[in-house]
């Protein structure tokens, strides 16, 4: 149990209770109110997210929701359960929605009024998910979530991609949902529980037979549609593309990566997989990750367009923390906390930067900001810091977690993971910098006939808020500073090793006896020379990589290398049906795998 | 027969995500993407009350008729149902009310049409 518990619900309960603030008349009515409550509501959840962060490190924490616990050590009520991972990752999505706050307090932002309701829900729901106990509650928050997702989208008038690509979202992402509702009712059928913990015990420990793999494919392949793994990518591309800069920004870092958690806390805790490289998830979650480092790499180094440049760059990040959950190891599970958390702020601040591009030249396409940049030096200097530490130079955040991820992945013997991996951050890194360089030598950029974003172009504006400026800077300053923090490594490591405890995370929800702590993995070593040296050598790539870019203007007529590319952009219709056909085709693969897998043979 | 009969309706909610999804690759209109959609969600919850029913069982209400040892149907995969058709609910009328938008700003239904992003 642990001091503390009884906190859980008001990380739910806060943002919720500020939602419904902000539209009560009294509130509404006046200019500032809404915000005031808003940015109170999230800062608040901040802080007790810490708390329990802190509280956590002596055993993940557990509080039963109308106090019905589990009877005779069988589950009977919906138990909400944090260890620090869960809290860690809970305290960051809070710290970023009071940031998307404080710039919506600086942008005026209002929104029809329902902006702040659907970003404090949007809290609500992320914190409900990451810490549900069981599959259902899981379920619950996670359409929860979806339905604030294309609603802030559809609401978004003003950009005339934004209904069909919201259309696009609920419709794919509903199909996601649908496959984890039925997975998590098969689920219940065959083992009788939707409880985690139960799960896990109720669970064969050999072969799984066909049912059971059948059921927790769908789960697994449902969450992987929401996280955005190729080919399940493009809905939330266009999506990210589309929606205001502030929540493109909180798309890709927090909500992404956080239906890998889903993955990851099943695998972990129902499917006793969590330490198995083998594990048919765990191989699942390798390979589509890897996959979509690269393919969504190339196609950022593709955009002319900025915002959808780190659309697709938040795709390839997410690929990366994939591939490395893939590698099912305490050690790895680290490394990816710490990716995670290096890459959302500099994610968030380089969006906010594309927000106030918007602002003060009213485009974002780089054919019409080149040579621009000396006008604004300060958003020149930051975009190049953030494509930096896309590219992983250290110390950035994305760097320590890229170099621990190398480490995890050559203690597996996966060793064909580590280039991968820096392919995909260079690609990203050089795809930020080629704007930059743009921006800065006025070099002409090529017409590029393969991409469209149909955009109406705001009135570029003079006034500029001092938080249009600060913010971003803060944000990506944080994520290149993290890994300097004294105990940031040691911190995500022991995190990280009691996210594999199933044995004390089962014991916690169960009200059974703590069995003895696990030994969490060693804060992993990033400060190598030769990691540091790799690091390095990302960077100079990734500069090297955005001036070869920048001067490329493709050639009168297409050659017969770039057809692999051609071919892939020509895949990005934006047309509901050949995403959706896209999204059944890859279910139906990682169904399979799962099932035919060892597990599912017996 | 019995066999038959236990997997019958998960047949048929095969068939019925199968047919929606079908009709989402396919159609050439907008509205019938969104009822597609709705028969996707109809066959999740047919699933999930295949689920819970088991041969004999009767309704999951307690009371004298009805006693506590009774066979009963499982509630739980029948409160995910009732769960899952209120999200269906506002996920349709979120759809239905872009779908209406969609057709007063760019006067199509056509999801070809709407050719907004590209590569």
């Amino acid at each position: 149990m642990g001091e503390g518990a009884g906190l859980l619900p008001l990380l739910v309960a806060i943002p919720l209770l500020g939602a419904a603030l902000t539209r009560v008349p009294g509130v509404h009515a006046t200019r500032r109110a809404p915000d005031v409550v808003a940015i109170a509501a999230a800062a608040a959840t901040t802080a007790i997210g810490a708390v329990v962060t802190v509280r956590a490190a002596a055993g993940p924490l557990v509080h039963h929701l109308g106090d019905w616990g589990p009877v005779d050590g069988l589950p009977v009520g919906i138990p909400f359960v944090a260890d620090p991972l869960a809290a860690g990752f809970v305290t960051l999505t809070s710290a970023l929605v009071t940031a998307v706050f404080v710039h919506f307090a600086a942008a005026g932002a209002r929104g029809g009024g329902l902006t702040h309701v659907l970003t404090a829900l949007l809290l609500a729901a992320a914190n409900g998910f990451l810490l549900a106990g069981d599959l259902f509650t899981m379920f619950v928050f996670l359409e929860l979530m979806g339905i604030t997702v294309y609603a802030i989208t559809a609401g978004k008038t003003d950009d005339p991609a934004a209904l069909p690509a919201a259309v696009n979202m609920a419709v794919t992402s509903t199909i996601g949902a649908v496959l984890v509702l039925s997975g998590v009712g098969l689920l219940h059928g065959r083992l009788g529980t939707p409880n985690l913990a139960a799960a896990g015990a109720a669970l064969p420990e050999e072969a799984w037979g066909v049912g059971l793999a059948l059921a927790v494919g769908m789960v697994v392949t449902g969450l992987a549609v929401k996280a955005g793994l190729v080919p399940f990518h493009f809905a939330h591309a266009d999506l990210h593309t589309a929606t205001t800069v502030q929540h493109a920004g909180l798309f890709g870092a927090v909500l992404l990566p956080l239906a890998l958690y889903g993955i990851a806390r099943i695998e972990v805790v129902a499917l006793g997989g969590g330490d198995d490289p083998a594990s048919p998830v765990a191989l699942a979650l390798l390979v589509g990750g890897a996959v979509t480092a690269v393919v969504a790499g190339i196609m950022s180094l593709c955009q002319n367009h900025l915002k959808r440049l780190l659309a697709f760059s938040s795709v390839s990040h997410l690929g990366i923390a994939a591939a490395g959950l893939g590698l099912a190891a305490p050690e790895a599970t680290a490394a990816v906390a710490l990716y995670v958390l290096g890459h959302a702020p500099v994610k968030l601040g380089l969006l906010l930067l594309a927000g106030l591009v918007l602002h003060r030249w009213g485009h974002l396409q780089v054919g019409e900001l080149s040579g621009r940049g000396a006008r604004l030096p300060v958003v020149v200097a930051l975009l190049a810091l953030g494509g930096l530490a896309l590219a992983g130079l250290p110390p950035s955040g994305l760097y320590a977690g890229k170099a621990a991820l190398s480490g995890a992945a050559e203690d597996a013997g996966r060793y064909a993971v580590v280039p991968v991996l820096y392919a995909a951050a260079v690609l990203t890194g050089a795809a930020a910098l080629r704007h930059v360089v743009h921006l800065v030598t006025g070099w002409p950029v090529a017409a590029d006939p393969h991409g469209k974003v149909a955009e109406d172009h705001p009135e570029p504006e003079d006034h500029q808020p001092a938080a249009f400026v600060w913010l971003p800077a803060v944000l990506i300053v944080a994520g290149v500073v993290v890994p300097l923090l004294p105990g940031t490594e040691t911190s995500v490591a022991r995190a990280a090793g009691m996210f594999h405890d199933r044995a004390a995370y089962v014991a916690a929800v169960l009200d059974r006896a703590p069995p003895a702590r696990a030994a969490g993995p060693d804060a992993p070593d990033v400060w190598g020379a030769s990691s540091l040296a790799t690091g390095l050598l990302a960077g100079v790539a990734a500069v090297l990589g955005g001036l070869v870019a920048a001067r490329w203007r493709g050639r009168r007529r297409p050659g017969r290398l770039g057809a692999p590319v051609r071919a892939l952009r020509g895949l990005h219709t934006a047309h509901v049906g050949d995403y959706t056909a896209w999204l059944t085709a890859g279910a139906a693969v990682l169904v399979w795998w799962v099932v035919l897998s060892g597990r599912g043979a017996g | 027969m019995s066999a038959v009969v236990d997997a019958l309706p998960l047949l048929v909610a095969a068939w019925l995500i199968l047919a929606g999804l079908y009709g989402i690759v396919a159609t050439r209109d907008l509205q019938h993407t969104v009822l597609c959609t709705s028969l996707v969600h109809a066959g999740a919850w047919l699933l999930l009350v295949g689920v819970g029913h088991t041969e004999g069982a009767t309704a999951p209400v307690i009371d004298e008729d009805v006693g506590a040892g009774a066979a009963l149907a499982d509630p739980l995969v029948q409160a995910l149902a009732v769960t899952d058709i209120v999200v269906g609910v506002a996920v349709t009328a979120l759809l239905l009310a872009c779908v209406v938008r969609i057709k007063r700003r760019y006067d199509t239904l056509d999801p070809a049409d709407l050719d907004v992003l590209r590569g």
